[in-house]
């Protein structure tokens, strides 16, 4: 006990000091002592040693802490991790451990929640966790402990509205029509793109006006569904199935609105206005469609993304656009969470733990520090404003084969960095970076529109046997779903299949699933 | 002499089956040699059959331009002649030891081998073993790990039976030729075309290892070709919705150039092997079928 009050006392002092000046070299507190860490190795870091990480340096500097990184590519992280977590653990996971390997191995995590832990050696990370509503909550299990600690951003706005969809301005004045607002308009537009020769070379025959795919991760059949308010809170069609409203989990697969979506999916597919093949294309086959300029209209991250520049200006977004009732909602969610809960995990193999949380407490120490750990050295990628806002920058050292992301994940840590909370968010500037300013700029177009945070799942661990009994629902529920609106957008849907449809859907547990989600959001386990 | 009509039609199917059977199989080979020196919008597409479209080298460009391809050369290398060295070694021994009938045991020293071929103790044992022996992470483990096979023991066995005639080890005794004279200066020089075939098994073996190391090495300046070739191919093709944090931008230029740069990589890995192939072709057609049929 004696110990961990000197350690505590030693940490407030080095915290104290480290703070004012962000991350100003402060001398080691204690005896240096080593970490065998397994990392996440980015394919975009082109420098496989960490330690040569500015972040890294000054951590060892000041709290004596060195680190022996074991480096693991995403490619082999299954195998080797599951390895490492049965018969060889390193001391510390940064980026390579998701919930499920923690709810099947908790003993090999060490809990941080015991003895005060965490909040003896670790007070900035507490004290930024404590800001969120729910608090430290976020990363405590069922059982009371906490496993891992957080990486990453609490939130990402340009991440919020997931796809976009994108409709091609030339072909819009090729035909001499305006951005459509509503169903009706979007389908005249089509017609009018599917029969006249809308990309003007000559041939009336080879345009795909509406290019959605299953194959994309944002182009998903269950986008379209948007004008009916049907949207999930992420790009996957699994999430449009249910939704929540005014506390109440509610299914979006048995309503009429999800039938008038499916008829109108239906009449756009028969007509010729929807490409066919979305349902069975690969990737490949679906970007060299875009690439081909046979396309006129589609979901995406940003045009910037998929073409050259020159072809991506003749792009505008297509903001707003419902079923002519206001029902529209836009796939995605406001101020979605988007930090890793399981980024840094300590194991129970661990012999000083109090040494490694204070070393993340350092680098978790000031908003300087955090952002040294994202994205390297102050001033290159980033910098901070005289009013205290973070800013991102374009370094000097860039070449073609060395971009702004290989920087990025080679001088920082990027999403494996220390936990950034909203307010310490960087800003991004059109004259530094224009495709993620531009991004930025037409996510704002909808942001409104995304699930709004009242009605989003609140995010905690369960009990992986609950989990567990969700997982075997979905099996067969997820795909019947899917093969229903595959067969009904290509094929048709009447009465008859209508009712099927219905009754099937007990068959395969919808409300049992939708009533698993509504005694999550009751905290009824 | 005169060939009869039959004989004609006879020729003409089995000609026109054999060229068939040629074009099924050289042809993917040959697409993948295109394909790599494609233009990566064209691969995506399918659009080309039998010339590249828009020669470019973008492919090898990326695979070469990672400077750890050397180093998964060097290792390669390493492990492959080590691998091939110990591998032939043992598996003749093996071989020889369990062709002769006077050797105490042999039936159970032939069980307790043919039982690792369908039982085994499974992953994690097995590395827990490597770990006390402290092997992982070792060069040394890379070249012990699958220099014996017990296929290749038996296809030994069955060669030698075939071959060396118990009265040959007779004559050499009589002439006062001793177990290991024999081995290595009679058994050895006639065993060539068994060897030719093994070095091949092994070598090939070697070559495209990649799981062994992936699992057990964790030093990556030990890693082998196949393992930085299969880094370079997963990179490339990251998925935009795997990585929250990548910008898709990023990973979709990434995505475009995957295509080019597996058929690069196929190649790249493939090509040394297939020039070594034909030299020891000849041995290997031989010594294969020899151990296939017992006399």
């Amino acid at each position: 006990m004696k110990r961990k009050g000197i350690a505590a006392l030693l940490t407030m002092s080095m915290v104290l000091a480290a703070g004012g000046t962000g991350g100003a070299v402060v001398s080691a507190a204690e005896d240096p002592v080593t970490f065998k860490v397994a990392v996440m190795l980015n394919p975009l870091c082109k420098d496989e040693d960490f330690n040569n990480q500015e972040a890294y340096k000054k951590a060892e500097e000041a709290t004596g802490v060195h680190i022996e990184w074991i480096p693991i590519s995403s490619a082999d992280a299954d195998d080797k991790v599951n390895i490492m977590l049965a018969s060889d653990l390193p001391d510390a996971f940064l980026g390579l451990i998701g919930e499920g390997q923690i709810a099947n191995n908790m003993d090999s995590f060490l809990d941080l929640n015991q003895d005060d832990l965490l909040k003896t050696n670790a007070p900035h990370v507490v004290s930024d966790y404590e800001k969120l509503s729910n608090g430290l909550d976020i990363v405590t299990w069922p059982d009371g402990s906490i496993r891992s600690l957080m990486t990453g951003r609490q939130t990402s706005y340009e991440n919020d509205a997931e796809g976009i969809m994108f409709i091609n301005k030339e072909w819009l004045d090729n035909v001499g029509m305006d951005v459509p607002t509503n169903i009706d308009e979007f389908y005249e537009v089509m017609k009018a793109f599917h029969d006249q020769d809308a990309n003007g070379n000559g041939d009336a025959n080879d345009e795909i006006p509406f290019e959605p795919s299953q194959s994309d991760w944002c182009s998903k059949i269950m986008n379209v569904a948007n004008p009916w308010g049907i949207a999930g809170t992420d790009s996957s069609d699994e999430s449009a199935y249910k939704m929540v409203k005014d506390g109440k989990v509610t299914g979006t697969v048995n309503t009429d609105e999800f039938r008038s979506f499916l008829e109108y999916a239906h009449k756009l597919v028969s007509e010729g206005l929807m490409d066919k093949e979305m349902f069975s294309q690969t990737s490949e086959q679906y970007h060299s469609k875009i690439n081909e300029g046979v396309v006129g209209c589609y979901y995406t991250w940003s045009p910037y993304a998929d073409m050259s520049e020159s072809e991506a200006q003749k792009w505008v977004e297509v903001p707003v656009f419902d079923d002519g009732e206001g029902h529209y909602m836009k796939t995605g969610s406001q101020d979605k969470f988007s930090a890793s809960r399981t980024g840094f995990c300590i194991t129970s193999e661990c012999e000083a733990p109090d040494r490694l949380l204070q070393w993340w407490d350092y680098l978790s120490s000031s908003t300087e520090m955090k952002y040294t750990n994202r994205f390297g050295p102050q001033g290159e990628a980033w910098d901070i404003n005289e009013d205290g806002t973070v800013v991102e920058l374009i370094p000097d050292s860039l070449t073609d084969d060395f971009t702004i992301e290989n920087y990025k994940y080679t001088y920082g840590m990027t999403g494996l960095g220390t936990y950034i909370t909203k307010e310490e968010n960087a800003e991004v500037l059109e004259e530094n970076s224009f495709t993620s300013w531009y991004r930025i700029d037409c996510v704002k177009q909808l942001h409104e529109y995304c699930v709004p945070v009242e009605n989003q799942l609140p995010i905690r661990f369960v009990d992986p046997e609950k989990t567990s009994e969700r997982t075997f629902m979905e099996t067969e529920l997820f795909s019947y779903i899917s093969n229903f609106i595959a067969t009904s957008v290509l094929d048709g849907i009447d009465d008859a299949k209508w009712e099927e449809h219905l009754s099937q859907l007990d068959a395969v547990q919808y409300n049992e699933w939708l009533n698993w989600y509504q005694e999550y959001l009751d905290k009824e386990f | 002499m005169k060939r009869r009509g039959s004989d004609k039609i006879f020729d003409i199917v089995n000609i026109t089956i054999l060229s068939i059977l040629l074009v099924i199989m050289a042809y993917p080979i040959y697409f993948v040699l295109v394909a790599s020196v494609s233009d990566p919008t064209y691969v995506n597409s399918g659009a080309f059959l039998l010339w590249p479209k828009g020669f470019s080298m973008l492919g090898y460009r990326k695979v070469f331009e990672d400077t750890r391809i050397w180093i998964g050369y060097f290792n390669t290398l390493i492990y492959v002649i080590g691998g091939c060295i110990l591998g032939v070694m043992i598996t003749m021994m093996a071989g020889f030891a369990l062709s002769r009938k006077e050797l105490p045991f042999r039936g159970f020293f032939m069980g307790y081998f043919v039982f690792t071929m369908y039982f085994g103790g499974g992953l994690i044992p097995f590395y827990m073993v490597m770990k006390t022996l402290h092997l992982t992470n070792t060069r040394t483990l890379m070249i012990l790990i699958s220099a014996v096979s017990v296929y290749n023991i038996i296809v030994t066995r069955s060669f030698m039976e075939n071959t060396i005639p118990e009265e040959l080890r007779d004559a050499a005794k009589v002439d006062g030729c001793g177990d290991g004279y024999f081995f290595f200066k009679i058994v050895m020089p006639l065993s060539k075309a068994i060897m030719a075939v093994l070095v091949l098994f092994l070598a090939v073996s070697y070559w495209n290892s990649y799981f062994n190391p992936m699992i057990f090495l964790t030093d990556r300046s030990k890693y082998p070709l196949a393992l930085y070739l299969r880094e370079i191919l997963l990179t490339a093709s990251t998925n935009a919705s795997t990585s929250r944090e990548l910008d898709p931008a990023a990973a979709l230029k990434l995505q475009t150039m995957a295509q080019v740069i597996k058929y690069g990589v196929i190649v790249v890995s493939t090509l040394p092997i297939i020039c070594v192939y034909p030299f020891l072709q000849k041995y290997f057609v031989k010594g294969v079928m020899i151990g296939s049929v017992k006399g």
